[in-house]
């Protein structure tokens, strides 16, 4: 099981797929990016429910927030009794590009059995100055060297879907970046 | 350096509202604690240790609020879990629009031993600057296997091993606060 979701547009949005992970062995995965820009509040997130043993899940967000837009990762791993050798993997990281915006991270872990093995980590920083400076001492935009260095941030999961789709979502975020979609 | 035991503090709410180093530790206790840091250049340190026997409980709350530039705040805690205990620890960093250049981190490792425990670990973050460096992580599990397998096969008894690896995972703190400059604890706890 697989989920692919993507945030872009909208006001406010809230999504938070889920995966019921009932048989032995089963393994879900949910790859998130949430781009929030002027007046948008992007609350996505998701969550694992593990009931059988030796299942396992791995949640990656990717969030960006931009002219005073936020983003809120908000997720829930619950791991019920008699899910044995079960393994949970959450990782979010946010980027901040100016400084009106805002970025949230709300995981909730809820673990009710010892043999499992649950990891979560997060991180939030803005654009690297030196890298900005670098592009754009290279002739290249400001605007287009932020969308190079966010297309860039978000690789780790556009590289995981079908080649279309990756270059589809790098337009977008590139149409994003230079504020014509709104 | 400043020590706050947070088991002899009444208070609940901690001001750090002047530039230097600070480190508050706890040990098995529950409550809510908000560091408020109002000043720039507060370097802090929070510790906590928790080791739940029978059916002991305990709930954390932390809040690691920064409301000026360009200071740090470093929060670890370690839990070790037996019998029918119960964790929730709820653990908050907030960065306001004024924090900029904070540097924030916020880690909770907690080992379980028995198959009844129960363990919640809500690490949050709010952050309102962009000019921050903060990260946040949580792990849950057991003893690690394959390091138990090496002391048994080095002759050591599983549960001499299994006390040697936790005194290992809890070492870090320790290690950490006589660091900073606290030496008295061993004594007291």
């Amino acid at each position: 099981m697989e989920w692919i979701d993507c945030n872009i547009g909208s006001c406010v949005t809230m999504k938070y797929p889920s995966c019921y992970l009932m048989e032995e062995g089963a393994r879900g995965e949910v790859l998130s990016i949430a781009f929030a820009g002027k007046g948008q509040h992007q609350d996505a997130g998701a969550k694992m429910f593990h009931f059988a043993p030796n299942t396992s899940s791995r949640i990656v967000s990717k969030s960006i927030s931009k002219d005073g837009g936020r983003t809120s990762y908000r997720g829930l791993v619950m791991v019920r009794p008699g899910a044995k050798n079960s393994s949970v993997y959450v990782s979010c990281d946010a980027l901040i590009l100016d400084e009106d915006s805002r970025s949230d991270t709300y995981p909730y872990m809820k673990i009710k059995e010892s043999e499992t093995n649950v990891q979560h980590e997060a991180t939030v920083e803005k654009i690297g100055e030196e890298k900005l400076f670098y592009l754009t001492s290279r002739g290249i935009s400001k605007t287009d060297a932020e969308g190079l260095l966010v297309n860039g941030f978000i690789q780790p999961i556009t590289r995981e879907i079908p080649l279309e789709y990756s270059i589809e979502l790098n337009r977008l975020i590139n149409l994003e970046m230079a504020g014509s979609v709104g | 350096m400043n020590f706050i035991d947070l088991n002899k503090t009444d208070s609940n709410r901690i001001i750090l509202g002047r530039a230097g180093k600070y480190v508050a530790f706890m040990h098995n206790i529950s409550g809510d604690f908000t560091f408020e840091i109002t000043a720039s250049d507060v370097d802090l340190d929070i510790f906590g240790l928790f080791n739940g026997k029978g059916d002991t409980a305990f709930k954390i709350n932390t809040v690691q609020h920064h409301k000026a530039p360009r200071s740090k705040s470093n929060l670890l805690i370690k839990g070790v879990f037996n019998d029918q205990s119960k964790f929730n620890y709820q653990g908050l960093i907030k960065i306001e629009k004024e924090g900029q250049g904070t540097h924030a981190y916020q880690k909770n490792q907690n080992i379980i031993l028995s198959p009844d425990v129960f363990i919640a670990s809500e690490p949050f973050l709010e952050i309102l600057a962009n000019d921050v460096f903060c990260t946040h992580g949580s792990t849950t599990g057991q003893l690690n296997e394959e390091e138990l397998y090496y002391l048994n096969a080095r002759g050591v008894e599983y549960n001499q091993a299994k006390e040697l690896l936790i005194q290992g995972f809890l070492q870090e703190v320790f290690d950490k606060l006589k660091d900073a400059g606290v030496n008295n604890l061993y004594a007291r706890h």
